[in-house]
């Protein structure tokens, strides 16, 4: 996207070696732009840790990105840009505007103390642009997602069958969570935190993963590889941008009341006034045997929608099985009421055109749930054809962990499931 | 053949820690096997190969009935581990991989696509060469 004001520019590398690749993203992203870039988000897929670390990765981006540079990103299950739809490799898109104010921000320990790390990111924005005039406010944010956690007899589960003491065990999860740094990734939390904190900003973020194993993530912050982290960019700027939101998905009439909670809201203890687990299974009339380590292509996705008064709505998902009890991937809100929802893979391809309505748009950034692309598998190409023609050479589209849009200050949320997009 | 273009496409396939096994095959043939042949597949799927060959054998006969009216993809789950095929075009060869069960197979199904295109294209010019040299 070109014009002489703000220009955007995408680019990619498909190469193995950690260094090397950093170098051609960071040359195939940049070489497009008549003028130095005004700021670079940097993705990729986890491969690189085994391949030469992302610190390698990340200081052959530096090679080649001029000297300060406002630089965030991190790991992301997948991306689709005009070369292509890849699960291994790198992505990066670049911004060169004129008239422009750039602040970075960085919260730390997203996961012990998720208040403070939004705190800490917004203070940093805000201090950056507290003499920036321009009308337009905006944030990008990538934040560490969940990691499935490893207990001692336990272990690495996703399905965890009840045993003597798991129920005493429950009652320290969240504790014992926010300690290590592991289990529910608390992005919601951060991601909220932040918007709240960034008041007439609008933004879109996701959430840092892995290949969906939910085992490990890491986030780049200018030339540092961080973890368990929020990184942001607040961006003031006399263009104005548009952020939009869809999920594709449908009420499946199958409705309950979530009665009882634990561990900091996160474990679903009762639903419908039994036990969650057996209720679920009822409701959704699967045997027990389904809960297996599996897991995920299952309950990813029927995830479930809670009424609020937010015109965005925002899917949970349910994450881990520990006995009778669910353990989910982000705080279930406060409402009591939820109904499950389904998508069909027409839909979910779809709600990419969403995004659009009649519109015509220069370039989007866009983010969307890594669980479309492990549905929709190599026919997620049929994604690209709707972004190629609706856009032609000047899209990112990444797949992460969870997503959150901020259109206003009434319209938010964190959720799964959903496209979301940046459009210039 | 040591610098088989297509064998660099499967030895890229085999990076994936998902990808135990993968090569280019037909029915009673592999075509093209990535560049350290049968040594480089995952250690695990050692012991299955035998059977999964064989059963492979008779997967290809659906694909040789049906590839010219269209049929793209095949699998099949055997004890721990899924058999993918992805059938070139108008043609009875496929791409075949072995992934185990539990593997995020949406994910790789999309560098199975890449993989794929990537050597249609090889084939699509090795044809085209031939044709211009005859």
């Amino acid at each position: 996207m070109k014009n002489d004001d703000f220009e955007a520019s995408v680019g990619m590398t498909r190469k193995w070696d950690a260094r090397e690749a950093g170098r051609e993203v960071a040359r195939n992203t940049i070489r497009k732009l008549k003028r130095p870039p005004s700021f670079f988000l940097l993705f990729s897929t986890i491969h690189y840790e085994k391949n030469g670390g992302f610190q390698e990765f990340l200081d052959g981006v530096w090679d080649v990105l001029p000297k300060g540079t406002p630089l965030i990103g991190g790991t992301i299950a997948g991306f689709i840009n005009p070369e292509g739809c890849f699960v291994r490799g790198a992505s990066a898109m670049a911004v060169s505007a004129r008239r422009i104010d750039i602040s970075l921000g960085i919260g730390y320990n997203t996961k012990r103390n998720p208040k403070r790390a939004a705190r800490e990111c917004s203070s940093m924005i805000q201090k950056g642009l507290k003499n920036s005039n321009y009308p337009n406010k905006w944030f990008i944010s990538f934040v560490s997602g969940g990691k499935v956690p490893s207990f001692p007899i336990i272990g690495k589960k996703h399905v965890v069958d009840s045993f003597i003491g798991l129920k005493f065990f429950l009652i320290f999860f969240n504790k014992l969570c926010s300690l290590l740094q592991i289990g529910p990734g608390r992005d919601e939390d951060v991601l909220e935190g932040l918007s709240n904190n960034l008041k007439k900003f609008r933004g879109i973020a996701g959430t840092s993963c892995d290949e969906l194993k939910l085992e490990r993530n890491t986030q780049f912050f200018m030339k540092k590889t961080v973890t368990n982290s929020i990184v942001s960019l607040g961006i003031s700027s006399d263009k104005d941008v548009k952020f939009t939101s869809a999920t594709g998905l449908t009420p499946s009439g199958i409705k309950f009341t979530i009665d009882k909670k634990g561990g900091g809201g996160y474990i679903l203890k009762k639903i419908n006034k039994d036990r969650a687990v057996d209720e679920y299974l009822k409701l959704m009339g699967w045997p027990k045997e389904v809960l297996d380590e599996r897991l995920y292509r299952k309950v990813f996705y029927y995830p479930f929608i809670q009424k609020t008064s937010n015109r965005l709505s925002s899917p949970r998902m349910l994450g881990l099985v520990y006995g009778d009890e669910f353990i989910s991937a982000a705080k279930p809100l406060d409402e009591v009421d939820a109904e499950i929802f389904t998508s069909t893979g027409k839909s979910m391809i779809e709600s990419v055109n969403d995004l659009f309505k009649d519109e015509s748009y220069e370039f989007a950034f866009l983010i969307s749930c890594g669980t479309k692309m492990e549905t929709l598998g190599n026919n997620i190409y049929n994604v690209k054809k709707i972004l190629d023609k609706k856009l032609g050479d000047d899209y990112l589209l990444l797949y992460v962990g969870g997503e959150f849009t901020k259109i206003s200050d009434d319209e938010f949320a964190f959720m799964y499931q959903s496209d979301n997009a940046l459009l210039m | 053949m040591k610098d088989d273009p297509i064998a660099h496409v499967l030895d890229d396939l085999l990076r994936l820690d998902d990808i135990l096994a993968c090569m280019v095959a037909r029915q009673n043939m592999i075509s093209v096997m990535p560049s350290a042949g049968t040594e480089g597949f995952k250690s695990e799927v050692h012991e299955i190969w035998d059977i999964i060959h064989r059963a492979m054998d008779d997967v290809f006969n659906v694909i040789r009935e049906y590839s010219q009216t269209g049929l793209s993809e095949m699998e099949f789950r055997l004890q721990d581990y899924e058999v993918l095929f992805y059938v070139f075009h108008e043609t009875d060869n496929a791409l075949v991989a072995i992934i185990p069960a539990l593997a995020n197979k949406g994910l790789l199904e999309v560098e199975m696509e890449n993989a794929r295109r990537e050597i249609q294209s090889l084939m699509d010019q090795r044809e085209k060469d031939h044709l211009a040299v005859v």
